[in-house]
């Protein structure tokens, strides 16, 4: 991290070596990667993932993990959509309005369940989480009756899939409404990481909770507010995602957890807690993104992308713990 | 007589801490060789190696002249090494025959587990070794005593070469421990090498053939028992250097802390006591007489059963070690590797931490504060390291603890709670680290020392608190701080095994 010979910096920032590597490695494989149309799609791509993984990012630095990201996603399009729809608004302005509220709303209730179920109830993250993802899985199609939510105003829709900037060659606009919005969520929840008291506690309980305790921090309450943030990021998604197809689906972030986690642990997140970055991870999620739409362009199935999706988790995690075992001798 | 186990110019080496240096020593069949030392000389740490659950940086195990180069814990165990440690490693939920045989189960032809075989042979051991214990007994029903039997009988029934007891009879009553000292007397004859650690004194001569003496990481000693008497083995024990330090007079100001009949529940009561600005107060005992507890209780680590604390005359409710925090006490942990220090982070962030909340602006971290301050303690206390980026894990035993002193004085406490503040610190930083909290006390505030080390009570206090099984013995003024005041008043059974011995 500090001074350091060239091996030093490669191996500090091999994320951004291997995003490089891929970036050219598929530009030569398909002409169409590097196309200004691509890339935009890629930036749209990567939102979601971006946007779940700030929050993960601060319960992976706790050494916890949450799971049930995905299913909370679901959830909270389905009652963004809802609400709209209930109260009859039309416009662009107030659709986004509600739709964050209620994102925010759902999102921050469902993480303080999970962090008090983890933090003051000493459940095991991984169970905890295992358990309601599949429960909040569930109350999405009940909430939802079975079906997708549809029937919504055009409004709904500019979050997840409008453009700004209309040009003659880009009828459709340049710039992602969405795209915006993640890079405002993304340098918020960087900036509490790094820069607020808060933050610190969270990487100082994440080292060693005993120590952190002795030192005055209310290591339960950090807890319980990662969790939030994490449900609040879930819920983010959610509308987001749901504003992107312009209805609310029950089937919405299904599998979305493994690639955020990916995307985090990519990021250079140690899976054991203590050090992690919300920056770092957007590298993580531009590698799977890459991944999937260079493979998409080179016409390989969406199942071979599964597979090396969760190769790249393996090999991330046992680059960390070699990087471990190495500070450990 | 070759010796079965031989230990080699032994040396291990923690980030920060030498915990052994070049141990030699040869271990014979049929005796019972003690290693005895204070808190933190290295004996552990020599078990651990003989058992391989640590890699020496150093030196070399040999077992019947071969050496061992056991992967794991598992590797020393088949070869016929043993250990029992302080706290057992039975299973509760199985039945005393299954832990006896567990990982080793005997099967039937088929594969599947004979458990008559199992059960008979268990249940033979336990015979053989005169105990009343049914095999098909739960392990969770049976005392604290019984278990550490089931643990020897285990241990026999794997016909062990090297048996290891690591302080078995710290929580046995006397009936228990004569009958403990029976099962080692039938290994003995059996010719097992039988390694003993223990802190009674009285012990040795009871069972023990030999004795290694450890201080500080070294082996200073090695005698037979019956050549010398218990004194010379004090004396060597104790005989450690406290390097150049002159303790000044105090005088003791204003009360800053008083605490009355503080009681938890299984872990001390009664405990009442005071301390003063400007006086080092010391807490000796042995190690498990409930100081550590008491005074985590009074930081708010842990709560109280009942009792009441009071700082600077008013009564307080210190419920969180934040609630101690904001009213001026600072605790720096025994451990400091695991709940003192964030090893893997730096010098600064270690002393901003329990401070960064009164520093904030609208919560976020003051960072020009943060780095002045850590480099002005860093100069002040002179943390040998490079930079206030250091990580805290390559810093030596003594910087690490000065790292947590600059958080505490940082935060501007005025009392100052130590738990065996020089536990594996070399001599010369231990003089410079007396000479700080000289300079705390003499600007007026009052530290509380809790250590189990004589030498450096009497040294270093201005009064001192004795506490055995969890109640407060004694308190001594300077004058009185002797080493025999303070073993009489920390020995909990001074009567029945220094009888023993006596006969």
């Amino acid at each position: 991290m500090k001074k350091g010979n060239a091996k030093e910096l490669i191996t500090n920032n091999i994320v951004v070596v291997v995003l490089v590597l891929l970036v050219i490695g598929f530009s030569i494989g398909n002409s169409t990667f590097l196309k200004m149309a691509n890339v935009i799609n890629l930036f749209g791509q990567m939102c979601l993932n971006a946007i779940l993984a700030c929050g993960l990012t601060y319960v992976i630095i706790l050494g916890g993990i949450d799971i049930s990201v995905g299913s909370t996603m679901a959830i909270t399009g389905i009652l963004a959509a809802q609400a709209v729809l209930a109260l009859g608004v039309e416009s662009t302005f107030a659709c986004m309005a509600i739709s964050i509220l209620v994102g925010l709303a759902a999102g921050a209730v469902i993480g303080l369940f999970i962090g008090w179920l983890i933090a003051y109830r000493g459940l095991v993250p991984m169970i905890c989480t295992l358990a309601l993802m599949q429960a909040f899985r569930g109350l999405a199609y009940i909430i939802s009756g079975g079906g997708p939510v549809y029937g919504l105003p055009n409004g709904f829709s500019v979050l997840g899939a409008g453009r700004l900037i209309k040009t003659e060659s880009f009828k459709t606009g340049i710039i992602p409404v969405i795209v915006i919005f993640t890079v405002i969520v993304v340098v918020i929840f960087h900036i509490i990481l790094t820069k607020t008291v808060f933050g610190r506690h969270v990487f100082a309980v994440g080292s060693n909770a005993s120590v952190a305790h002795m030192c005055g921090i209310n290591t339960k309450m950090v807890t319980l507010k990662c969790h939030m943030i994490c449900g609040i990021t879930a819920g983010l998604a959610g509308i987001v995602a749901a504003s992107k197809v312009n209805n609310g689906h029950p089937n919405t972030g299904d599998g979305y957890e493994m690639f955020a986690i990916a995307a985090t642990v990519l990021g250079g997140t140690s899976l054991s807690g203590g050090t992690g970055s919300v920056a770092r991870a957007m590298f993580g999620c531009a590698i799977i993104a890459v991944i999937n739409n260079g493979m998409t362009l080179m016409e390989i199935s969406a199942y071979w992308q599964k597979v090396v999706i969760g190769a790249i988790i393996i090999l991330a995690v046992m680059l960390d713990m070699a990087q471990k075992g190495k500070a450990d001798e | 007589m070759e010796p079965v186990l031989q230990v080699k110019n032994i040396a291990k080496e923690f980030p920060g801490v030498k915990a052994l240096e070049d141990i030699s020593i040869d271990f014979y069949p049929g005796e019972c060789h003690a290693l005895v030392g204070e808190n933190g000389a290295g004996k552990s740490t020599l078990i651990k190696i003989i058992a391989s659950i640590y890699k020496p940086t150093k030196g070399k195990v040999f077992l019947d002249g071969k050496e061992c180069n056991f992967k794991t814990p598992k590797d020393a165990l088949d070869a016929g090494i043993a250990v029992i440690q302080q706290e057992t490693s039975i299973a509760p939920h199985l039945t005393v025959a299954e832990n006896i045989y567990l990982g080793c189960e005997p099967r039937l032809k088929n594969g599947l587990l004979d458990r008559k075989k199992m059960e008979a042979d268990a249940q033979a051991v336990l015979d053989e070794m005169g105990l009343e214990i049914d095999a098909h007994t739960l392990c969770s029903t049976l005392t604290a005593a019984q278990l550490q039997m089931v643990e020897i009988a285990k241990v026999i029934s794997k016909h062990a070469k090297v048996v290891v007891l690591d302080e078995p009879t710290s929580s046995l009553s006397e009936k228990e421990i004569d009958s403990l000292f029976e099962q080692v007397r039938k290994m003995k004859a059996a010719k097992t090498t039988m390694i003993y650690v223990t802190h009674r004194m009285a012990e040795l001569s009871i069972i023990c053939e030999r004795c290694s003496i450890f201080r500080d990481g070294l082996k200073v000693a090695e005698y037979m028992i019956k050549d010398v008497d218990e004194q010379t083995i004090v004396n060597s024990m104790v005989g450690r250097e406290l390097g150049a330090f002159v303790k000044p007079d105090h005088t003791a100001k204003e009360e800053v802390l008083r605490v009355e009949n503080l009681c938890q529940k299984g872990k001390f009561e009664n405990v009442s006591f005071h301390a003063n600005a400007g006086e080092i107060v010391a807490f000796s005992g042995l190690v498990g007489a409930g100081r550590t507890e008491v005074m985590e209780a009074i930081f708010g680590a842990t709560k109280l059963t009942s009792g009441k604390v009071f700082l600077n005359g008013e009564e307080v409710h210190i419920k969180s070690p934040w609630d101690a925090i904001s009213r001026g006490i600072g605790l720096a942990t025994e451990d400091r590797r695991r709940t003192g220090l964030l090893l893997k982070k730096d010098i600064e962030e270690n002393i901003a931490l329990p401070n960064l909340p009164f520093h904030a602006k609208n919560g976020f971290v003051n960072v020009p504060w943060e780095k002045k301050v850590s480099e002005e303690y860093m100069e002040k206390l002179k943390i040998k390291a490079p930079n206030i980026q250091a990580l805290c894990r390559n810093l030596s035993g003594g910087n690490q603890q000065k790292v947590i002193l600059s958080k505490w004085l940082a935060a501007g406490v005025k009392l100052l709670i130590l738990d065996e503040p020089t536990k594996g610190i070399d001599v010369n930083a231990r003089a410079e680290f007396y000479a700080l909290m000289d300079q705390f006390v003499e600007a007026g505030g009052a530290i509380i020392m809790v250590s189990s080390d004589m030498p450096e009570i009497i040294k270093v206090a201005d009064r001192a608190y004795v506490m055995s099984e969890g109640r407060l013995t004694g308190e001594l003024n300077r004058a009185e701080i002797t080493e025999l005041n303070l073993i009489s008043l920390a020995n909990p059974v001074s009567d029945g095994s220094d009888q023993k011995k006596k006969n």
